[in-house]
């Protein structure tokens, strides 16, 4: 009876060894087929001057001006010459250059 | 904000004047829109060639003598000879005998009531110019060459609207419109800059461009108005100082932005004669002022920066 006892004790101590030995294979195998690391596009910070874009921006080229400047944006008026502002729509004039 | 305005007649031609002033301040803004009024007559009063009473009637009758004009008077010529050396004659207030010659010898009303009556004068033909013109300023002395006379209507209202500005400079936003000759200040009631429309000259009534002006002044010189017949030909008030006749040029229209409405008012001038390439030019040269000419067939044509001021139609 004893022996017996034993021997149902070692196959299942066998048992557990063996289960343990498949998941570690199948742990092993599963590392082995995982995708590589995702690679960072993070670059470590460094001194030195500013890449070409953080430089203040050229003047904007201006756009091509119809005859009659229709494509041309309209700004503040004489007192800032070539200081373009974004196009506004014109407001209903109550003055007129008419000519004389 | 509020804003006072005032119509009136005066130079032959419709007046509107707009003065923006805090509430508490209207009453300062009539007075100072009646000081602007009287100014205005004042100046016709004084300059006119069609009032045989005016002080330059009585300085183009006093012709080959000298005569001794008021501030305003001699203030004014001067400024005229002053435009003339600065447009190299293009601009030239001694064209009086030419105007005369090509049948503007009676204020605008009376030509069209007269239906152009034909003239018995010929054109053409100028015997001085301006570098005749001797001026004292020391005794406001004024020699005009002897046969000769000046015509001051080709600055004399952009000249007014540039003085009723100054009047209303202390109130910061006002604008003076002078039969188109028009001299602004500060912003309009919306804040922005005063919107101008620049008239088509081959479509009265109607803009062919809106502009956005601030401090600064706008003035248009067309040979579409002011026509009439003589001797069965079809003539026009703009006389070109270099042959003493109505300017035969493929320019129609300029509307010229500068820094006051007199200079404007001469530069146009000068632009509209020299024609679309070299008036270009010339208004390039000139360092306050923007420019849009139009062509006898429609085309249009704009300085550099004109774009900088226009609003989008």
């Amino acid at each position: 009876m004893v022996s017996t006892a034993r021997r149902n004790r070692k196959s299942a101590r066998w048992a557990v060894l063996i289960a343990s030995g498949v998941v570690a294979a199948g742990f092993y195998v599963a590392i082995l087929n995982s995708p590589q690391p995702m690679q960072t596009n993070l670059q470590p910070v460094q001194a030195g001057p500013q890449p070409a874009s953080f430089v203040s921006p050229a003047p904007a080229q201006p756009e091509p001006v119809s005859d009659d400047g229709a494509n041309a944006p309209a700004s503040s008026g004489l007192s800032q010459p070539g200081t373009a502002q974004p196009p506004v729509f014109a407001p209903r004039p109550r003055l007129r250059s008419r000519g004389s | 904000m509020r804003e006072t305005s005032r119509t009136f007649r005066a130079m032959n031609t419709d007046i509107l004047v707009i003065v923006a002033t805090p509430a508490e301040q209207c009453a300062q803004a009539e007075t100072a829109l009646s000081d602007v009024e009287a100014l205005f007559a004042g100046v016709e009063a004084a300059v006119s060639r069609f009032r045989p009473e005016s002080e330059l009637s009585r300085l183009n009758r006093s012709a080959g003598r000298p005569f001794v004009a008021s501030p305003l008077l001699f203030t004014l010529v001067a400024e005229a000879l002053e435009a003339a050396r600065a447009t190299g004659g293009l601009f030239d207030p001694t064209i009086l005998g030419a105007l005369v010659a090509a049948g503007y010898d009676r204020s605008f009303e009376l030509l069209s009531l007269a239906h152009g009556a034909p003239t018995t004068r010929p054109a053409g033909g100028r015997a001085h110019t301006w570098r005749d013109v001797c001026l004292d300023a020391r005794s406001r002395t004024i020699i005009l060459p002897p046969g000769s006379g000046l015509d001051l209507g080709g600055i004399g209202k952009g000249w007014a609207a540039d003085r009723a500005a100054r009047r209303l400079r202390p109130f910061g936003s006002y604008a003076v419109d002078a039969g188109g000759d028009i001299s602004v200040g500060g912003v309009q009631g919306d804040g922005g800059p005063w919107a101008i429309g620049i008239e088509d000259p081959r479509h009265p009534g109607n803009d062919l461009a809106v502009i956005g002006v601030r401090d600064g002044a706008v003035a248009t010189s067309t040979s579409a108005r002011r026509r009439w017949s003589s001797a069965g030909k079809e003539r026009h008030h703009l006389i070109d100082p270099r042959t003493g006749l109505p300017a035969e040029s493929e320019v129609i229209s300029a509307t010229v932005t500068a820094r006051s409405a007199a200079r404007a008012e001469v530069l146009a001038k000068a632009a509209l004669l020299l024609g679309p390439e070299l008036g270009l030019r010339f208004l390039e040269e000139q360092p306050d002022a923007e420019g849009l000419l139009v062509l006898t067939g429609g085309e249009t044509r704009v300085s550099s920066h004109w774009g900088e001021i226009k609003y989008v139609a």
